[in-house]
């Protein structure tokens, strides 16, 4: 079997140690935030962490955000039947 | 002379050349090779004064070479090289000539330098690239394209009026920059708005290109779009309005993005929010952003594809590129798995990654002209980007839970595109220098700065943060086979069914009216017949004594009054 980078993180504990690195990164770039000054367009940027704060609170607003999309304008697969490709499969692997 | 004829004629005669070939590993190298010579071409230069024709009163200029028009049409040449790879093993003629074809069409319009020759080549590029959806041989294919053709079709259609009462106002076809202040020009701003997919003319996006065959998604998604944005920043840079469409493209399709279950279709969703940011710069319109727009059109169509391509491998080794059917596909697909994280970066802007360094410019342009609420949307449409295209996609294709689909890996051919554009993309990341020393203007920016590398990795972190917390909690949308109802709704169900209700309302207004006008005119008829009829008073039948006799009674008549 060929290298497989992936392969490596099935391994127990592994992705458990990636996602401690990854949390500690992001606590890093939270404190660091209070050492920089950083060159601003407006106001609102200068405010401690911003970034993160606003990557944060944005992210789950998309996601709850679409949810709610899903909720209101969500159909079954075959809503427009065959006159969209949507619940058709792709054709049997003409192209090969 | 062979060197300075339009660019376009190489694709156009190569496409024709194509057909004639044995289908097979001549026929694709040879597709290949064409745009390579044509990219040779071009940086060879050569049409300094254009390449200019007279036509009946008009003079039209078939190659208008500057820096603007140079990007894209270097981009689109190496756009048409990588697409031409990744659709090496196909057997067959009707997709590698369109391909070229409709290459070839985009890359005429950039280089057009009037409106006449714009309108040409804008036309081709609709009729050309309908094949590609056509191409997948499905009844749903069918109406899709069908519903892209119709709507490509009006925007040429919408442009050649906007042209023609443009020429009848100013005299003039030159295409260059317009105000936004009369019906001729506003003709061709809705034309190109409709290439575009500005809000509400967006939905022939997102229909027809998870319709079109693997290999024809990864070509369409180069061109029709980035030649729209290329007219914009042509014929409206700073436009201000422009600005607050390009706002409304970036947010928009983060939610539908966020829960279509079609991976092909998120990413049109994705594409049509990166154009956002493309509008935005144009509509900003100074030299920052406007270099920020070709930059990041050059960018964008490199990630997009390498997406597109990544996907349509996946949808090419398991038959499906729907998210709640795949999954865990790491295990056999780690090459493809690596490609599409290096996209997913790229569009996410991760510093070292080509989005980084062109999407930063025009938000900078935004920034400087203090458009304060615009910039924020632009940082909520980059967490948008990141949530759909930079998660979304790899995450539940080839992490998340397992699918137990253990498809081979793509076919080298495959690999071998995907590859050159991964290269390609972390190569403008890591020398943005490069990219910048050919944008239409001077551009003194430094993206690797300590806070800019700071703060985006601060947004990227937190927002992927969110979607670890939010995923643990089980919270994300859960990936079902559905669809979700967009604007093109009015035109797909709801128009034809008020047309149904009107004709029907109609007939029924014919009948109940044809029954009126039928009672009434029986009525009028029997009335006549009374009157007139072979028992009537005026048609009775009298004796020729009756007839004397009246005749005598007249004659007394008129003698009276004749005689008094």
């Amino acid at each position: 079997m060929r290298f497989n980078p992936f392969i490596f993180f099935e391994k127990a504990n592994r992705l458990r140690v990636l996602l401690i690195v990854f949390l500690i990164l992001c606590l890093c770039l939270f404190v660091i935030d209070f050492f920089v000054k950083r060159y601003v367009y407006f106001e609102i940027e200068s405010t401690y962490n911003f970034y993160s704060i606003y990557g944060f609170i944005m992210f789950s607003i998309i996601i709850f955000g679409s949810r709610l999309l899903r909720l209101l304008l969500g159909r079954p697969e075959n809503f427009y039947a065959k006159k969209a490709v949507d619940s058709e499969d792709y054709p049997g692997m003409e192209e090969k | 002379m062979l060197a300075t004829l339009p660019l376009p004629i190489y694709f156009l005669i190569g496409g024709l050349i194509s057909i004639f070939l044995p289908k097979g590993f001549i026929k694709s190298s040879f597709v290949c090779l064409v745009p390579v010579i044509a990219l040779l071409v071009l940086l060879n230069g050569g049409w300094d004064d254009g390449f200019k024709v007279q036509f009946l009163d008009l003079e039209l200029n078939f190659m208008r070479v500057d820096k603007l028009s140079t990007v894209f049409g270097i981009i689109f040449c190496i756009a048409a090289f990588l697409g031409n790879i990744f659709a090496f093993h196909l057997r067959e003629s009707t997709q590698p000539f369109v391909a070229l074809i409709y290459s070839g069409a985009a890359i005429g319009a950039v280089f057009a330098g009037d409106l006449v020759t714009l309108f040409v080549y804008w036309e081709l590029t609709a009729i050309s690239s309908v094949f590609l959806i056509w191409a997948r041989k499905t009844e749903g294919a069918y109406h899709s394209g069908m519903r892209y053709l119709i709507i490509q079709v009006l925007s040429g259609v919408v442009l050649l009026f906007g042209v023609a009462l443009f020429y009848f106002e100013k005299g003039s076809i030159s295409f260059s920059k317009m105000e936004l202040d009369s019906l001729a020009t506003a003709l061709i701003f809705v034309a190109f708005g409709i290439k575009c997919a500005f809000p509400f003319l967006h939905n022939w996006l997102q229909d027809s290109y998870p319709s079109a065959t693997i290999t024809g998604t990864v070509i369409l998604s180069a061109f029709t779009t980035k030649l729209a944005v290329y007219a914009l920043a042509r014929g409206f840079p700073g436009t201000e309005l422009l600005i607050y469409i390009g706002a409304a493209m970036t947010v928009f399709p983060i939610f539908f993005a966020e829960v279509e279950n079609d991976l092909r279709k998120v990413l049109a969703y994705s594409l049509n929010n990166q154009l956002g940011f493309m509008v935005v710069g144009v509509g900003v319109g100074t030299e920052l952003a406007l270099n920020g727009t070709a930059a990041h059109a050059f960018s964008h169509i490199l990630y997009k594809a390498l997406l597109f391509m990544s996907v349509g491998a996946v949808l090419f080794r398991t038959g499906t590129s729907r998210a709640s059917e795949l999954g865990g596909l790491y295990r056999t697909m780690p090459l493809t798995a690596t490609f599409c994280l290096i996209g997913a970066a790229s569009i996410s802007a991760f510093p070292l990654f080509s989005g980084f360094v062109s999407k930063s410019l025009i938000m900078s342009g935004a920034g400087k002209e203090h458009y304060q609420f615009i910039w924020l949307i632009l940082v909520f449409a980059s967490a948008g980007v990141l949530s759909h295209s930079g998660i979304k996609v790899p995450y539940f294709t080839f992490f998340h839970h397992d699918s137990g689909k253990r498809p081979n890996e793509a076919p080298a051919h495959m690999l071998l595109a995907m590859g050159l554009t991964a290269i390609l993309c972390i190569y403008i990341g890591i020398f943005p220098n490069n990219l910048y020393a050919i944008m239409p203007f001077e551009v003194k920016y430094n993206p690797y700065t300590f806070e800019h590398i700071l703060t985006q990795l601060q947004l990227l972190c937190f927002a992927i943060l969110a979607f670890i917390i939010l995923s643990k909690l089980r919270q994300l949308p859960s990936e079902t086979r559905s669809i979700n109802l967009d604007f093109d709704w009015t035109y797909r169900v709801f128009l034809p069914f008020l047309l149904r209700k009107i004709i029907f309302i109609l007939e029924l207004v014919e009948q109940k009216g044809l029954k009126l006008f039928n009672k009434s005119l029986r009525l009028v008829l029997d009335k006549v017949y009374h009157v007139s009829g072979p028992e009537g008073v005026m048609t009775r039948i009298l004796t020729s004594g009756t007839m004397v006799l009246f005749i005598a009674i007249v004659l007394l008549v008129v003698l009276g009054i004749i005689l008094f």
